[in-house]
This record gives structure tokens, sequence and C-alpha cells, in this order.
């Protein structure tokens, strides 16, 4: 990975060919192997010109959340703002290297159908993500998201370890 | 470096890795492996004439592949391997430094998901270095996207 960011890095010369990828999503869920993702996505955005969208997808609180006292509001609220924070953070650490850069929030019970739906409401030509790191049992259980993405993505997915 | 299966889709896989090389004014590197048969496939000496003239031809088409990329202007090698697919291009994006790999990613059907025959996402966890798959945009079936919600009702975009 430090090569090909040394390899963005160096080109200075734009070449007189199209750039491939003029609207990039990153989705994030703030981690550092996340972190990691971003800052090849925001290095890969400048170098083609192009516009960089993050994003965040809240998880909703399922029926497994479901106390005798019903959804703890509150929590879900303070959960929501902190993430909005994160995110607010996220782009501001982005813009630092390349202006082109906003930002969606998003909640869902899902969150694949979330990052694919978004995907597609804004058109974007490359979905850059970042490897779980899960391997045997672990990738079973919680490497079934980024199949699911890679399967249905509508443009092509460059994955950062 | 570009990982193909020599599908139908290779040549476009190639294309799209071309057009990046070209925008980084890379090299590219287009690989194959070829599964190892097991001895006991071995049936006869006409299996084995029969294999022998698959891995030629195999070769062959993996050639002309390269040699289509090179007209666009790229630098461009091929390599044959022979062995387990995931294992031999991570060794060969170790050996080679790669700075990306791109490969394509079909649709797995069911059963093939399940013998996990899709070796695209074994690579990326395996590869040394980022991971590009490539999906072009009318592999996305609207069908598809739209049982699962995904499109409302926007127009499908045209092929990059």
């Amino acid at each position: 990975m430090k090569e090909t960011a040394h390899l963005l890095e160096k080109q200075t010369e734009t070449p007189s060919l199209q750039p491939l990828f003029s609207r990039i999503l990153a989705p994030t869920d703030f981690s550092n192997r996340s972190q990691a993702a971003l800052d090849y996505a925001v290095k890969l955005a400048r170098r083609m010109h192009g516009q960089l969208t993050l994003l965040h997808v809240l998880p909703e609180p399922s029926a497994f959340d479901y106390t005798m006292n019903g959804f703890a509001h509150g929590e879900w609220d303070q959960a929501k703002e902190e993430a909005e924070n994160n995110l607010a953070d996220a782009v501001s650490h982005a813009k630092r290297t390349f202006l082109e850069v906003d930002a969606k929030f998003r909640s869902g019970p899902d969150l694949c159908l979330e990052i694919l739906s978004t995907a597609h409401e804004i058109s974007a030509d490359l979905l850059v993500l970042s490897t779980h790191g899960y391997t045997g049992w672990k990738h079973l259980l919680f490497g079934s998201d980024a199949v699911k993405i890679l399967e249905h993505a509508p443009c092509p997915i460059l994955v950062v370890r | 470096m570009v990982a193909v299966n020599l599908s139908d889709h290779s040549e476009a896989t190639a294309r799209y890795a071309a057009e990046i090389a070209l925008f980084f004014q890379a090299s590219l590197t287009i690989v194959y492996v070829y599964r190892t048969v097991p001895f006991c496939e071995y049936a006869n000496e006409t299996t084995l004439t029969v294999l022998e003239d698959q891995r030629r031809d195999l070769q062959r088409m993996l050639n002309v592949l390269a040699q289509k990329v090179q007209k666009r202007g790229v630098i461009c090698e091929s390599a044959f391997l022979v062995g387990e697919p995931t294992e031999q291009i991570s060794i060969l994006a170790r050996d080679i430094g790669a700075d990306l790999l791109i490969t394509a990613s079909h649709q797995p059907v069911f059963l093939e998901r399940i013998f996990n025959l899709d070796k695209t996402p074994p690579i990326k966890h395996q590869a040394p270095c980022p991971v590009l798959i490539y999906r072009d945009k009318s592999a996305a079936e609207p069908s598809t996207l739209h049982n699962f919600g995904i499109v409302r009702g926007t127009k499908q975009t045209e092929m990059m």
C-alpha cells in the first residue's frame, strides 16, 4: 500500500487521458482499517480530480436490542450525534489533502443495502472499502457483508488493506 | 498486475487494467494460474494429451491477450503460473512488488459460493497490495437490484 500511495503522490503530470474515477464513494466505520482506506481514497480522488463522498452507516436498533423498557432513545440519539461528529472530523481530515470531499450519513438495519443504495444514488464509479481482516470462522460470520457488496455493487470496488 | 481466468470477461478486465496503467504510466503484468489436475484424474494417455492441449491453448490465449494490451501502448508482460490461484497470485504480486492487483468478479451462483469457486474474496484478503475488483455497471442486473430495493426508479447508466 505504501508503494501505491507513493505512486499516487509522485504522479504530478496529468496525462491527456480521461480519469476513470470521477465519483468515489468511501464508506467508513471510523476504525483504523477504515482510515487507511479513506487516506488512500483521498489520494486517489486528488489524483483523478474526482469527487469523494464519505459515508457512514449507523446500524439501526433491531428487535434483538429491544428490552422490557423498549428502545433506549437517549442512547440512539447519543450514538447518532457521536457518529455525525466523527464523520465531520473525517471530512475535515480529508479536506486537509483534497477539497472536493463531502459526506453522507445514513442509518438503517442493513449496512450493505445503505452502501449500495448510496453508490447508486451518487452514481459512484468506484467504491473504496477496507478489509475487516477476519479469517476462519469469523470470516464466515462477519465477512458476508463484503461479499454481498461485491456481488451487487454497481461499480468497481477497491479493497485496501 | 491483473489476474484473469481467460473467460469471456477477461478481455474487458484486461482493457480496464490497461486504461489504469496508461493513466498512471505504469507497466502491467497479466497473470493466469493454471490449476494443477490431481494425478487420479489422469485416467489414460488420452486424458494427458487433452490436458496438455488445453494448457497450451490457455497459454496461447494469455499471450494473445497480452499482445492486445501492448497494442494499447502499455508495457505489458504475461505470466502463466501453475498451482493454486489465490496463493500463486499473492506470491507473484509480492515478487514483482505490485502496487495494485486488478481482478474481476463474476456473480457466483449459490453452489459456487458454497464450494468457494469464486476466487475473488480470498484474493482480496491475501494480496499484499490494494485489490481493485472490476465490475462493469451493466453487471449489476436491474432486476436483482430492484429486488434488493436498491434501484428506486432510476435509469441504469451505460457501461463505462
